[in-house]
């Protein structure tokens, strides 16, 4: 309960910092937070909860933005079958991992919706897209880290029979 | 071999949850885009901004906080290595100037925001911006009034230099504002020197596209655009851009116009919203 508490406490959070780092971050190079979350924990779910969870990312991200809300949850799916599929490669736990795997959920993703919602020319689209994948790479490491430090944290509280909010 | 291929993607929980949300995906998108799920999809995204909101409002309000204790922090840090009694004095002082530099930024914005209030006849309530878009694909902001400040969807947005975009959707204290600079936003304008029509639209760059113009139109580099009221979406009258570069669209054979927008679409702070015509 805790970890999922925690998860989805990240999650809102994510979800509140996202408009307000559009306008902080210059350049356009702020991370996409709901983006990042969602690709951290769709590798530790894995299989169809991590694709769920991709177009559950997906339609909350449209339902916020308002608009093409088709667009992100067919994008973000396929961006969660990608981490989920990744994930099966690489180190589970790993932050290097979560960041190559985000920035190559952001690249799916991104592209993803480019085909089906196109607002923006190619050139255009490279380099945002770049920016983002690259920036939800850096932002997904200290996130894994701190998924991976609450669940060993709960995980360990549990093996000493003390219960996850008394794991200390 | 092909058939193997298949059966055995298609046994995949995966590919079949994944096939499946697809499919959902284009249901939902193309539902929206005909308008079959309207009421459910839009109660659903409101419900979803809604429940975002607080969040947003927190965050904004925490963001001008470390900003203004981060500029008093670093001021105070730089000069503290000196004479410790002066060098305290002088930060601190330097701090509040700073501080006051920055109150009197706003100060001056607001000033021509009120100047500009008082010499319009629209009807217009004042908001501050909370936020951008969660996505950089979609250039839009988030302003803390809404439908307790009898805000509708369609009214303009504009600041004290001009138009910034319109208001597309209504929560209860915040509402969202789509820019000019995206490319759904599209308003007909007039160029003020020759009366030249035409509709201006967002590029998601810095710039927007004059489009619509005949051949014939005589605009010119330095031209002022302002709205032209058409439609009667915008209000007569709100400047829009200044004419940076004409060009030719060989495809409709119509003349081309890159217009830098008047308002500061990229840092806005304050905005005012169009609620009414003035004349009742």
């Amino acid at each position: 309960l805790a970890r999922i508490l925690f998860g989805l406490a990240v999650g809102f959070a994510a979800l509140s910092l996202q408009p307000a780092l559009e306008l902080w971050v210059p350049f356009g190079a702020s991370p996409d937070l709901v983006l990042v979350w969602m690709c951290v924990y769709a590798v530790r779910l894995g299989g169809t909860q991590g694709i769920a969870l991709g177009f559950a990312a997906g339609t909350l991200e449209g339902a916020v933005v308002g608009k093409s809300i088709g667009a992100f949850c067919a994008s973000r799916t396929l961006a969660g079958w990608f981490a989920v599929w990744a994930g099966r490669y690489l180190p589970r736990e790993g932050v290097w991992s979560a960041g190559l795997i985000s920035w190559g959920a952001t690249w799916v993703a991104e592209g993803a919706f480019l085909l089906v919602s196109p607002r923006v020319g190619f050139s255009r689209w490279i380099a945002t897209a770049g920016a983002i994948s690259l920036a939800n790479g850096v932002a997904a490491m200290p996130l894994a880290w701190l998924v991976d430090r609450v669940e060993r944290v709960t995980s360990r509280g549990r093996k000493m029979g003390l219960g996850p909010l008394r794991a200390r | 071999l092909q058939q193997t291929m298949s059966k055995g993607l298609w046994s995949r929980p995966e590919f079949r949850a994944l096939i499946a949300l697809i499919a959902a995906s284009a249901l939902i998108g193309q539902g929206q885009r005909a308008g079959w799920t309207r009421g459910t999809t839009g109660a659903l995204a409101n419900a979803a901004a809604a429940a975002a909101r607080p969040g947003h409002i927190a965050v904004a309000e925490s963001g001008h906080l470390v900003a203004r204790i981060g500029g008093m922090l670093t001021r105070d840090h730089g000069s503290a290595s000196e004479n410790e009694a002066l060098s305290l004095q002088v930060a601190r002082l330097r701090a509040e100037v700073a501080g006051l530099r920055g109150v009197e930024e706003e100060n001056k914005r607001l000033r021509k925001m009120l100047a500009f209030s008082r010499t319009t006849e629209l009807d217009l309530t004042a908001a501050e911006v909370l936020g951008g878009s969660a996505s950089p694909w979609f250039q839009s902001i988030i302003i803390d009034v809404g439908s307790a400040n009898d805000l509708r969807p369609g009214m303009a947005v504009a600041t004290h230099d001009g138009l910034v975009g319109q208001v597309f959707r209504v929560q209860s204290r915040t509402a969202d504002v789509c820019l000019l600079t995206d490319p759904d936003s599209s308003v007909s304008v007039v160029d003020t020197r020759s009366g030249a029509l035409g509709i201006l639209r967002g590029t998601n760059g810095k710039r927007l596209r004059l489009s619509y113009l005949s051949p014939e139109a005589d605009v010119q580099r330095g031209d002022e655009l302002t709205t032209s009221g058409v439609g009667g979406v915008f209000p007569r009258g709100l400047a829009a851009g200044t004419v940076a570069k004409l060009s030719y669209d060989a495809h409709t054979g119509t003349a081309l116009a890159e217009v830098t927008p008047s308002a500061d679409l990229e840092n806005p702070h304050e905005v005012f919203v169009c609620t009414g015509s003035g004349g009742g």
